[in-house]
C-alpha cells in the first residue's frame, strides 16, 4: 500500500512565497469569487432554472432526458437523400459533414438544433410523436 | 449563438413572405434594425364577424426563437374569446413548449420550433373564424359569443369600425382601386406607403 499523496518540499516553499507576496502588496484585493457557467434547464413550461437550483424531481427528469437523448443515433451528412435535405428547425439545407441526429420516427435534424429542442420538449417537431414512446416501439419491434 | 440562429431564420422568412405573399395578412419587421419585432396586418376572414376589418398586431420574438414562441398582441381594438382585453393572443401553439405536470396541454399542442410567421398567422386567422370558448382569455367575449351571437357581431363591428377610422387611408386606396380591396394589393403597398409620404 503506497501513499499516492506526494508532498514535495518545493511546494511548501512556493506556498510560503505566495503568502509573502500577498502581505507585501496591500493594494491587491481578495481574489474574485470562483465562477462557473452553469447550464440553464427548462424542466417544464415557463420554468427555467440553472442546474444548481433544480429540485430533486427536476434533476431526475433532466438526467433521464439527457440519457435518452444520448441513446438516439447520430451521424454525419453524406449527401444521401434518404436522410432528408433540410433541417426544419433552422430551415437550412444539410451540408456535407454536418452532425445529424436521427429520431425513431425517422425524422432527421441537425444534432445541435434538435438536442436543444428535446431538452425543452421530448417530441418530434415534425410529427409531434413523443420520442420516448417511439423509442419503446422501436425496441419492441427490433 | 441562439440569437444568430433566430436572426437568420426570421430574415429568411421575411424574404419568403416578400417573394410569395400569403393571402389574409401582411407582415414585416417594424424597424429594419430589429428583426425580432414584427408588425402584422390581418384581414378579417370571410363569413366571420371580422369580415371587412383590418387588424393590426405585433409579434415579439424571444432571443431563443425558434426554441421558444413569440408573443402576439393586437394593437387594434379586438373583441374575441381568445384575445385578452390588452390584445394578447392566447392560443396553445404560442404557449411555452414542454410537458406540464398538470396535463393542461400536451407538448404536441404547444409551441413547436417548426412554426413560422406564416403558420402562426394562419392559426390566428383560423382562430378568428373559429373561437375556442372552452379556455377563454376574455370571458365576457366568450359568453357573448355563445349566448348573444348578434350582439357579438355588433360588438366586433364597433371594434373594426374604430380600426377603420385609424386606417382611413386604406379606404382611399380601396376607392382608387374600384372598391376592390384585396390583400395582395395591401401587401404590395404596405411598406411603400409606410416609408414614403403619400403624394397626390
Amino acid at each position: 500500500m503506497g501513499n499516492c499523496l506526494k508532498t514535495p518540499t518545493t511546494d511548501d516553499i512556493s506556498l510560503l512565497r505566495g503568502n509573502d507576496s500577498q502581505e507585501s502588496d496591500p493594494n491587491l484585493g481578495p481574489p474574485p469569487p470562483y465562477q462557473e457557467r452553469v447550464p440553464v434547464y427548462h424542466p417544464s413550461p415557463n420554468v427555467s432554472r440553472p442546474a444548481n437550483q433544480l429540485t430533486e424531481e427536476e434533476q431526475i427528469k433532466i438526467a433521464k432526458r439527457l440519457g435518452l437523448i444520448s441513446h438516439l443515433p447520430t451521424g454525419v451528412y453524406d449527401g444521401s437523400v434518404k436522410k432528408g435535405k433540410e433541417c426544419v428547425i433552422c430551415m437550412c439545407d444539410f451540408v456535407l459533414g454536418d452532425s445529424l441526429r436521427f429520431l425513431p420516427c425517422m425524422h432527421t435534424y441537425h444534432k445541435k438544433c434538435i438536442d436543444d429542442w428535446l431538452m425543452r420538449a421530448f417530441i418530434c417537431p415534425s410529427c409531434m410523436e413523443p420520442v420516448d414512446a417511439a423509442l419503446l416501439t422501436t425496441y419492441e419491434s427490433s | 449563438m441562439a440569437r444568430d440562429q433566430g436572426n437568420l431564420l426570421l430574415q429568411k422568412q421575411l424574404a419568403d413572405l416578400n417573394k410569395n405573399p400569403v393571402e389574409g395578412f401582411s407582415a414585416g419587421p417594424i424597424d429594419d434594425a430589429d428583426i425580432f419585432k414584427w408588425e402584422v396586418l390581418i384581414y378579417g376572414p370571410h363569413d366571420t364577424p371580422y369580415e371587412g376589418g383590418l387588424f393590426k398586431a405585433e409579434l415579439n420574438f424571444p432571443k431563443e426563437y425558434p426554441l421558444r414562441p413569440p408573443k402576439m398582441s393586437f394593437i387594434s381594438e379586438m373583441w374575441h374569446p381568445n384575445i385578452d382585453k390588452d390584445g394578447g393572443v392566447c392560443i396553445s401553439i404560442l404557449h411555452e413548449p414542454g410537458d406540464d405536470k398538470y396535463g393542461y396541454e400536451t407538448a404536441a399542442e404547444r409551441w413547436l420550433p417548426v412554426h413560422t410567421v406564416e403558420t402562426i398567422l394562419v392559426s390566428v386567422i383560423s382562430m378568428l373564424a373559429d373561437p375556442n370558448d372552452e379556455s377563454p382569455a376574455n370571458v365576457d367575449a366568450a359568453k357573448m359569443w355563445r349566448e348573444q351571437p348578434e350582439d357579438f357581431k355588433k360588438r366586433v363591428a364597433r371594434c373594426y369600425f374604430q380600426n377603420w377610422i385609424s386606417f382611413a387611408f386604406w379606404k382611399k386606396i380601396a376607392a382608387i382601386n374600384h372598391m376592390c380591396l384585396k390583400i395582395s394589393l395591401i401587401n404590395r403597398r404596405t411598406h411603400h406607403i409606410c416609408k414614403k409620404p403619400l403624394r397626390y
